[in-house]
């Protein structure tokens, strides 16, 4: 018996506890919204959620995550960035996953010894943690960088329309 | 598309109203998510009440006095002229088929941008203040009291409320939340609760004829740099006529045209069209400095503030002796002309019902309002064979139509964007059916919500809409999406840079103007935007 086994095995009880978790953020009756309405057009933040979820949970069962990683968790995070004020809980989803897998397999951890396959995967998770900090700074990075670029563009128009800036000239 | 009976939509519904009493919840007013309060000397301008220094992170309001009685009376006063207003207090079953309609509610899952919980927002004041049932049962009748903190959830989701319609399609009864969150937004203007995005613009507007408060002369001058850069495009320099009196049409856009990019390129498109029809069939069009605006932020204010900044429309045309105006790309600017215009300035008996001068074609539906829209006008001197045009320069751009709220779902304009569309561009696909037409998903930043303050709000509304541009995006590779709404054309390009990089916004009339083949032209190389036509990259 080994940890991965366990994982696969428990995969939809596992995802389905970590989409919860994720939804337990919002008011019970958005969270019924996002969770129930299964049309990916009329329920985008739903849907992306529990789609992206499970896509990155099949990368950290894979030996080596590929370069879709960073895409999978930059769909939640894009939205999960707007939606809350404050970095911790936009990226909430990423911390519970330990607690949740802990939560559901600390039986057959204990009783079969996992803890050494279990600290590893803690370890993947934490790969994951930073992953999805760097995807939140380039998130927020993009707002800020509009509203700058936007008061710039505004500024240097007027200028130019008032006769106020020369660029320079080739000679 | 037809519309589903009442049966139908009851039999699909199936989201309820939230369990819980929304009423226990105290609004919390968060940062990102409103507009900065008015400018005080804005709002003195055109003399609205209580102009004053406040914020909304405070306490204190600094409300006038007897703000409970203004708010009674001014509600009462609605109640008796608004006979929707005092419907559709009455009749919401509260059946919840609007609930997880709105992009508001769909992007940041705060129930209280469920349309009907906005619209419970005032109804529970009306049952308290104006129904038996309400008075003697309160909350078992779903009725609350009139409190400050009311009136601070009322300024805060009413302005979180894009007045778009589309829950209005779900409701079995037909509940229009636009109609109810003009109302709400009266209300708090009666109290000097205002944005500052939509006061400022109203007092331009009124004093100087736009909403940037740009003057006449610069007016002119953007348009004669945009005709510079035509000329260099194409070698032929439009010679736009101002203030003409007794030109045959006056042409009326949104001020964004002529001072927001991409705007500005659909802008070189009506004065290339001009051009050619002038050259070709001798339409004489003028443009007015005075009438400088076809948006309409009164609109966002109240009823009479509407009508006031309307009327300008009507008096220059009158002024300058036309037979028809004619209407540029813009969203609420429609709204306002199809639904309001008529009957507050109208009817204008002083103007010709519009015909179009080169193909006979009669506008019937701009019989009383006297307006054609732009796309009418075009798609019927396409459909007549009266342009000659090239569409393979438009080859580089993969297209898709983005239904601006007020033109579709508002005057029930789909067709004639998709004509043009089609008859100037190769490549071009839908977005999935429940997010177009009368679905369309609002770009989450109208009725005066397009401010930068309130980014994370409006990125979080339009994440419907650019979710179904991602889905065209990825599957037919699209990188241009068009629009015929100045609004949409300002804030579609920072929400695709977010949601879908790689996509890019256009007007059609900038499409149209770049097909369009001017008499006498030379062999153009570069599109509007100075970028090289397909086979010209070398
Ligand atoms: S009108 Fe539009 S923005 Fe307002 S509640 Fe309805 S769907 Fe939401
Ligand atoms: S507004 Fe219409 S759709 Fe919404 S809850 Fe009331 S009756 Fe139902």
């Amino acid at each position: 018996m080994d940890l991965y086994s366990l994982l696969r095995e428990k995969k939809k009880t596992i995802l389905n506890n970590w989409l919860d978790d994720l939804l337990s953020s919002y008011p019970p009756e958005s969270a019924q919204f996002f969770k129930s309405n299964p049309n990916q057009f009329s329920n985008p933040v739903g849907n992306t959620f529990r789609l992206n979820l499970e896509k990155i949970y099949d990368e950290l069962l894979q030996d080596k995550c590929s370069e879709k990683l960073p895409e999978w968790l930059d769909g939640i995070i894009r939205i999960r960035s707007l939606q809350e004020l404050h970095p911790s809980l936009s990226l909430n989803f990423a911390f519970s996953l330990k607690k949740i897998v802990w939560n559901s397999l600390k039986k057959e951890i204990k009783k079969h010894n996992l803890y050494e396959d279990y600290y590893k995967f803690s370890q993947r998770i934490d790969e994951l943690l930073g992953l999805a900090f760097d995807i939140y700074m380039q998130c927020r990075e993009k707002i800020w960088s509009q509203k700058a670029n936007y008061i710039n563009s505004r500024v240097h128009k007027l200028l130019e329309r008032a006769g106020y800036i020369k660029e320079v000239e080739a000679f | 598309m037809a519309l589903p009976s009442a049966r139908e939509l009851f039999s699909k519904i199936s989201h309820r109203m939230p369990k819980r009493e929304w009423m226990d919840i105290p609004v919390e007013i968060k940062p990102g998510r409103y507009c900065y309060p008015a400018n005080p000397k804005s709002l003195e301008y055109v003399g609205m009440p209580y102009a004053r220094q406040w914020s909304p992170l405070d306490e204190d309001w600094k409300l006038p006095e007897n703000w409970m009685e203004i708010i009674r009376t001014g509600m009462r006063d609605r109640l008796d002229r608004f006979r929707t207003f005092k419907i559709f207090m009455d009749i919401c079953v509260r059946c919840g088929a609007c609930a997880d309609k709105c992009h508001f509610f769909i992007g940041t899952g705060d129930p209280k941008n469920m349309p009907v919980l906005r619209a419970e927002l005032l109804r529970s004041i009306y049952r308290g203040e104006f129904t038996t049932a309400g008075k003697i049962l309160g909350r078992f009748a779903g009725a609350r009291k009139l409190t400050e903190e009311v009136i601070k959830e009322w300024w805060y989701y009413f302005y979180q409320c894009t007045e778009c319609r589309r829950c209005s399609l779900f409701c079995p009864y037909g509940i229009d939340q636009a109609e109810l969150t003009i109302i709400g937004r009266e209300l708090t203007n009666l109290l000097g609760l205002n944005t500052d995005w939509i006061a400022t613009p109203v007092a331009n507007c009124y004093r100087t004829g736009n909403h940037l408060g740009i003057q006449p002369h610069a007016f002119k001058e953007m348009i004669e740099f945009f005709c510079d850069d035509i000329e260099e495009v194409t070698g032929i320099r439009p010679e736009p006529q101002f203030n003409k009196k007794g030109a045959d049409i006056l042409f009326i856009t949104p001020s964004g045209d002529v001072f927001a990019d991409p705007g500005t390129y659909t802008c070189m498109g009506y004065l290339m069209l001009f051009h050619y029809l002038k050259e070709e069939y001798g339409l004489d069009v003028t443009w007015s400095t005075y009438a400088s605006e076809g948006g309409n932020f009164g609109f966002f204010t109240s009823h009479e503030m509407m009508k006031r900044l309307n009327a300008k429309m009507y008096m220059e045309a009158k002024r300058l002796g036309v037979k028809w105006i004619l209407g540029g790309e813009c969203g609420h600017m429609w709204r306002v002309i199809h639904q309001y215009m008529d009957t507050m300035n109208g009817p204008a008996d002083f103007l010709e019902e519009p015909v179009n001068p080169i193909t006979g074609t009669k506008f019937e539906n701009a019989k009383s309002t006297k307006m054609v829209h732009i796309t009418e006008f075009t798609a019927d001197l396409i459909k007549h064979g009266k342009l000659k045009l090239d569409k393979s320069r438009n080859d580089n751009i993969i297209l898709t139509y983005h239904d601006s709220c007020n033109p579709s779902r508002g005057m029930g304009l789909l067709e004639e964007p998709r004509y043009i569309i089609k008859h100037v561009c190769n490549h071009f696909y839908e977005m999935p059916e429940n997010t177009i037409r009368e679905q369309t998903f609002c770009c989450g930043s109208g009725a005066g919500l397009n401010a930068g303050e309130i980014e994370e709000l409006r990125f979080l509304g339009g994440l419907p809409r650019a979710n179904a541009v991602k889905h065209v995006h990825d599957k037919f590779g699209v990188n241009m999406l068009a629009c015929i709404c100045a609004i949409d054309r300002a804030v579609f390009p920072p929400l695709m840079d977010y949601w879908v990089p790689g996509v890019d916004v256009t007007g059609i009339h900038e499409l149209v103007g770049n097909a369009l083949i001017l008499p006498g032209e030379k062999e153009r190389e570069t599109n509007l935007r100075g970028e090289p036509l397909p086979g010209k990259e070398g």
